[in-house]
């Protein structure tokens, strides 16, 4: 990621101009998103992720970008997005393809603009991670004329996030005799009710 | 595309029309000066009519009716932007503003009323590309330009946008170099019509109660409307 003298002045500078950018590799059509407003059309810049001619859409879709730290010898880390939960194309997302964002290349790029609102340089895409999962946040709405607000966060990981997270087990036959074959200790779990205390035997 | 209604240029006592744009800022600094980060990348339009008179049943009810066919905010509506700073042109020490036009035998229609014509005519000179803030005009019936006025564009795929100049100059053909934001919304080609005569705009309800309507009996009812821009996928 090399940033030319024009954008390292700007950077020197007290203000900036940023462009930021949001890209997810979903089979067929990789999502494509931008802070700003309108669309962000990518033909004339280097492509790293785009063939040429690739739009990025604005219009709020993406809602903020989460901050990150690069991943230089140490832990692989999982940061969060937030995007819209009311256009089609990222409500399927969440709910029809939700198993789909898995592994799926996530890549956040920044770039900087003169005062003409025109890229002073390229994109440089800061940080790569892979999907993990996708989670809805509804906030519903108080009264008739109020707004319900719903969201999408997208986890993303960089490097190998998923093995930190434990696997769900519960405390039931079947998943404890699948690690333990033949060990009878959660055969009884079933007639249990559940949040009921249960008396430690009096003798 | 939506289903488009021309909101029509009532009375009222003021309007905003602001960019909305996003910054980040690491708040107050010890020297006071702080780094300022925009993100927004050129902003969105936000309108508000204050105060908009309904001086008599006609007005009141062609509120009501818009209020209706906006349907909280899911029409798209093509607002016009109030505005005192067109650039009448000026004929022999006239400004030439627009009147009301009779019929050919110069009779009006039972309400007094006229036809209305574009009165200034402005081109655009050279192409320009998506997001780009600057354009050549031509000014061929039209008042000098001097910077702050408003103008819109009809956009094939956009409709109607507006945009504010920020700077003027003349360049060497008489032709004006005009600076404005924020960046078109869509490419403009060679010889484009500027509307200056009325800027108006492709805008939604800025929120299903942004059009409330209260009926006054007396003296007469005064609305507050909000709009925000919306755009069409490309």
């Amino acid at each position: 990621m090399d940033f030319s003298a024009a954008e390292l002045l700007s950077l020197d500078g007290d203000s900036q101009q940023l462009a930021v950018f949001f890209r997810m590799a979903l089979e067929p059509t990789p999502i494509r998103l931008w802070l700003g407003v309108g669309q962000f059309d990518m033909e004339g810049f280097d492509l790293v992720h785009d063939l040429d001619g690739a739009i990025y859409q604005g219009f709020g879709e993406l809602g903020s970008a989460p901050i990150f730290q690069q991943l230089i010898n140490g832990a692989a880390e999982r940061i969060e997005f937030t995007l819209s939960g009311t256009s089609s194309a990222v409500m399927a997302l969440a709910t029809v393809e939700a198993d789909t964002v898995k592994r799926k290349a996530v890549a956040l790029g920044i770039g900087l603009m003169d005062n003409r609102w025109r890229m002073i340089g390229n994109v440089h895409w800061v940080w790569r991670g892979t999907g993990d999962f996708v989670a809805t946040n509804i906030t519903g709405a108080s009264s008739p004329q109020g707004q319900t607000i719903r969201t999408i966060k997208l986890s993303a990981g960089s490097g190998m996030t998923g093995r930190k997270r434990r696997g769900f087990a519960y405390w039931t036959d079947v998943d404890f005799s699948f690690d333990h074959p033949g060990d009878k200790f959660c055969e009884r779990t079933i007639k249990y009710s559940q949040a009921i205390a249960k008396v430690w035997p009096r003798f | 595309m939506a289903h488009f209604l021309n909101v029509p240029l009532f009375m009222m006592k003021g309007t905003e029309w602001n960019l909305a744009a996003g910054s980040i800022t690491p708040g107050q600094t010890g020297s006071g000066a702080f780094p300022y980060l925009r993100l927004d990348c050129g902003g969105a339009w936000v309108a508000k009519f204050n105060q908009v008179f309904l001086k008599d049943d006609d007005a009141a009810q062609t509120f009501s009716a818009i209020r209706m066919a906006a349907r909280g905010g899911v029409t798209v509506l093509t607002v016009p932007r109030p505005t005192k700073f067109q650039p009448w042109p000026v004929v022999d020490g006239v400004q030439i503003t627009p009147s009301n036009i009779p019929h050919s035998d110069g009779s009006f229609f039972s309400d007094g009323s006229g036809y209305t014509q574009k009165i200034i005519d402005v081109v655009t000179v050279g192409a320009a590309a998506f997001r780009d803030v600057n354009l050549t005009m031509s000014l061929i019936f039209c008042g000098p330009l001097r910077s702050g006025e408003s103008f819109s564009i009809m956009h094939s795929a956009q409709d109607w946008r507006v945009y504010e100049i920020m700077s003027v100059e003349i360049d060497g053909d008489g032709n004006s170099f005009v600076e404005f934001d924020p960046p078109l919304r869509e490419a403009v080609a060679d010889g484009t019509e500027i509307e200056f005569d009325q800027p108006r705009c492709t805008m939604r309800l800025s929120s299903t109660d942004a059009m409330n309507f209260t009926l006054e009996t007396y003296p007469h009812a005064r609305q507050n409307v909000s709009f925000i821009e919306t755009f069409f996928p490309a």
